[in-house]
């Protein structure tokens, strides 16, 4: 419900994670969600698997394709620097840098948490979609 | 005229192709999606080039270490790198060669040194700071002239190589660093943080013998787990992208491990 004389509405942000070493979040506009983790994505960040009619982040896609070992895949960063930095924290020792990332990841879902009618309906969302009334 | 339809073949490919087919080399700067554009080049397969091939470790290291740091390269500046996969034995890169006392049945013994720095790479990344990393081969060889005792004369060569990485992160302006606790893994790092005007420079390196049959992605890993060590002494950043208020050691504290 917009209250009269102006309503403030929150732009919903793309959360997929972007980067290696210096993690970020895309914060672009986000268009839709994933259809298995629920997090916003923009038009950029939509990745289509064969034979699932959903919508899917990077993160799921690349989970649902498998460590893929050619460097010059275009999605081969993203399960190659999941299983780097749980190498690194496992070698080292170094809790902090695995939690760091994961952290990072989990925010993404802590948000939409926060802001429960992102689950609600059928999981997803339509194009015209872009704001939510705060 | 032989060799004419591959010679067609790679005048058709994008320049920096062409110069790691030809020369083995390539020093250029240029975007991270111009990058993506040679390593698209690259993986295409074509059928008329046969006789040029691409270098060794081209593929399987120096593509996964330009695409990782590309991820985070900043938008506005290019990634500038520096390759040659020649090999230590290519000319200039082997320094003079000195005698040495030999011993037994080894009548002669010399030894050079290759001073090979195969890959180099800088760019600014999207958190303001700026990042150096160098791989360099340091091959030392000896060759060793025996007599055997029915009187026959015998060379042999032996190669011992080693690495050094090198990885220098200049932090942006006023980013403070948090050494992790030190760790048995990366103990043979030498890894400082010193301030340079109001900017943090962590340097970390590492040198070690090449092991003769490496595991696949062994190199890659042993290099970005240099990388890594950089970051790990950066202070992290706010969830906004700012710099951390206030870091936990700040420009002029100074640091070293």
């Amino acid at each position: 419900m917009s209250p009269a004389g102006g309503a403030t509405r929150a732009v919903r942000t793309c959360t997929a994670t972007t980067g290696f070493f210096v993690l970020e979040r895309c914060d672009r506009n986000a268009r839709t969600a994933c259809s298995r983790c629920s997090r916003s994505v923009c038009e950029k960040h939509v990745m289509r698997l064969p034979g699932d009619p959903g919508v899917t982040c990077p993160e799921c896609y690349a989970a649902a394709r498998g460590f893929i070992t050619d460097p010059t895949d275009d999605m081969w960063t993203i399960g190659f620097r999941r299983s780097f930095y749980w190498d690194v924290s496992s070698t080292t020792g170094d809790q902090t840098f695995w939690a760091g990332f994961d952290d990072f990841d989990r925010d993404a879902f802590d948000q939409q948490g926060d802001e429960g009618e992102w689950a609600d309906g059928d999981g997803g969302f339509d194009d015209n979609a872009d704001y939510l009334d705060s | 005229m032989f060799g004419k339809k591959e010679k067609q073949a790679i005048a058709r490919l994008p320049p920096q192709h062409q110069a790691l087919l030809n020369d083995g080399a390539l020093a250029v700067t240029q975007s991270k999606e111009q990058w993506a554009e040679l390593f698209r080049s690259l993986a295409t397969p074509h059928p008329d080039i046969h006789r040029h091939r691409l270098p060794p470790r081209l593929m399987d290291v120096v593509v996964p270490i330009i695409r990782v740091l590309s991820e985070d390269a900043s938008a506005t500046s290019g990634i500038g790198v520096r390759l040659d996969l020649r090999g230590h034995e290519a000319p200039g890169k082997v320094g003079p060669s000195r005698d040495l006392p030999t011993h037994g049945n080894i009548t002669k013994l010399s030894e050079a040194t290759a001073w090979d720095p195969w890959f180099v790479l800088e760019g600014f990344l999207k958190d303001g700071s700026h990042l150096e990393l160098s791989i360099v081969d340091v091959v030392r060889t000896r060759k060793i002239r025996k007599r055997s005792a029915s009187g026959k004369t015998k060379w042999k060569q032996k190669a011992k190589p080693a690495q050094r990485v090198s990885a220098k992160l200049t932090l942006d302006k006023g980013r403070g660093i948090a050494p992790p606790a030190p760790s048995p893994a990366t103990s043979w790092l030498k890894v400082a943080a010193k301030p340079k005007g109001p900017r943090f420079v962590i340097t970390a390196q590492g040198k070690y013998q090449i092991p003769p049959n490496p595991q696949a992605g062994w190199q890659v890993n042993t290099v970005l787990l240099v990388v890594a060590e950089v970051f790990r002494w950066a202070a992290p950043l706010t969830p906004d992208g700012d710099v951390g208020a206030p870091p936990p050691m700040a420009p002029g504290a100074g640091g070293v491990a």
